[in-house]
């Protein structure tokens, strides 16, 4: 479980992000449905203990969008550590696969404001809940409910995105994580076309700050020392978005870790994901 | 002596071999197989959305794919500079303003303006002009003066009867955003319905 945590905040709390790895309000048509595929590579080398520990994870991570109305949209997203490599000094282990937690969650529009083309003002609630799916290494006992807020504001060329999710961490076989307050903010900026014509395809640049706030871990009673802190990474990407796909890539690298105890620091985490649309009927 | 046409003569076409109990039936169903094609029946013909808010392709996709779900849609342009969305319907479509305006907001968007290119009969109702657009669609006709939307004026009236000759219109329009009404149709222009040669 530790080392799973260890390396817990450097992941994606909800993995619902349709920015890159920031959500956006923007609409899913009714009956429509977006699949998500994401890697995430992972290094985290920089140890405050002496104990010279290196960990290289990859972690697939699968997201199913699902139009349920026009202003309702539900997320289910399923994480797999492909990989997990650690070194302790010259020691080394390699952890096989396993999935992760379930996380299921709703999003509801509850602001639109469509002011001109290409253009838009959205603000939306999310709610859901994180299931005890997973191994215990690469997951939580727990099931925690899960609050939030988004908001896009699109003009023409540039966009804004703005997140903020809340879980709330429940206590079960005498363990429970930290709460986790995760919030993102992300600009889009279209590269190219300068103006669309009868063409769909654009390539957008994007920056984001993705930071999370993680509560102590308690587990058989005591608090752990090593759990806890505030971590915030800038995270420049790319995306080409056509009408049938979506492809994007992104590099978390950390401008500020304050992390409790002896956990590892991230280094770097390498984000690449495709998104393909599909018709529920 | 002149075949007087076939009547009373068995309907035999000169230099044909039709027998006579064949002969006025084959010509009916040649006539009807010739005439049906160009029959032209009231409808949507042509639709111009314009829709704020869809800022990427991928908004796109939902909006062609809701809109593809009408009956006769044939073609959906999207032009997202323009936040338009242009549709050619396919001859006896089912499509109506309801049915489009439903459409745009299943794909999470709403409709600000619909233009519309329409075949209808010219009609009169409480006598206010309608144009009788099949599909349970009537449109009450209104025309613009000097930024004003009122009824359709009395010239303008008698030159849309007049190019109709009692048969179909073919009547372009915008529904009135003023009253967010359906069944009004602001008219830009209109012409006499050619029926299109076999």
């Amino acid at each position: 479980m530790k080392g799973a945590l260890v390396v817990a905040l450097a992941l994606p709390a909800i993995g619902a992000a349709q920015g890159i790895n920031t959500n956006v309000a923007l609409p899913v048509a009714k009956g429509e449905g977006i699949w998500r595929s994401q890697l995430r590579a992972t290094v985290s080398t920089d140890d405050p203990s002496v104990m010279e520990r290196e960990v290289h994870d990859l972690v697939l991570l699968q997201t199913l969008v699902i139009g349920v109305t026009p202003r309702l949209t539900g997320f289910a997203t399923l994480p797999m550590l492909a990989l997990r490599r650690t070194e302790v000094g010259s020691s080394r282990r390699r952890d096989a696969p396993a999935f992760g937690d379930l996380t299921l969650l709703g999003r509801y529009m509850v602001f639109v404001d469509d002011y001109a083309p290409l253009s838009t003002r959205r603000v939306a609630v999310l709610g859901g809940i994180k299931l005890p799916t997973g191994a215990d290494r690469f997951g939580t006992p727990s099931y925690d409910p899960i609050l939030g807020v988004v908001g896009t504001w699109a003009a023409n060329r540039h966009e804004l995105d703005v997140d903020a999710l809340f879980r709330l961490t429940t206590e079960r076989r005498q363990f429970e994580a930290g709460d986790r307050l995760r919030y993102d903010v992300a600009y889009r900026y279209r590269l190219w076309p300068e103006r669309f014509g009868s063409g769909l395809a654009q390539l957008n640049g994007i920056l984001e700050l993705n930071g999370s706030w993680t509560g102590r871990t308690e587990e058989g009673g005591g608090t752990l020392r090593d759990s806890g802190g505030n971590v915030l990474l800038i995270a420049p990407g790319f995306q080409l978005v056509t009408n049938r796909l979506i492809l994007e890539a992104s590099l978390q690298l950390p401008l500020a870790q304050d992390l409790r105890g002896s956990q590892l620091e991230t280094d770097l985490i390498g984000v690449i994901s495709v998104r393909v649309p599909f018709s529920l009927d | 002596m002149s075949d007087p046409g076939g009547a009373g003569t068995g309907g035999t076409l000169r230099g044909s071999r039709f027998k006579s109990v064949w002969g006025r039936p084959c010509i009916g169903l040649l006539a009807l197989w010739i005439w049906v094609p160009s029959v032209s029946r009231s409808e949507l013909l042509e639709a111009e959305l314009t829709i704020a808010g869809m800022t990427c392709a991928f908004c796109a996709f939902g909006i062609e794919k809701k809109l593809h779900e009408i009956d006769g849609v044939r073609d959906v342009t999207v032009l997202l500079d323009e936040g338009q969305v242009r549709l050619v319907l396919s001859p006896a479509n089912a499509a109506t303003p309801r049915g489009i305006q439903a459409a745009v907001k299943d794909a999470g968007f709403k409709l600000s303006q619909l233009e519309l290119q329409v075949r209808g009969k010219l009609m009169s109702e409480a006598n206010v002009p309608t144009l009788d657009a099949g599909n349970a669609t009537r449109f009450r006709l209104l025309e613009a003066h000097d930024g004003r939307i009122g009824p359709l004026g009395v010239e303008t009236r008698q030159a849309m009867e007049a190019a109709s000759g009692g048969g179909l219109l073919r009547v372009r329009g915008v529904l009135n955003p003023e009253s967010g009404e359906m069944n009004e149709l602001i008219v830009r222009s209109f012409s006499q319905d050619v029926r299109p040669m076999p």
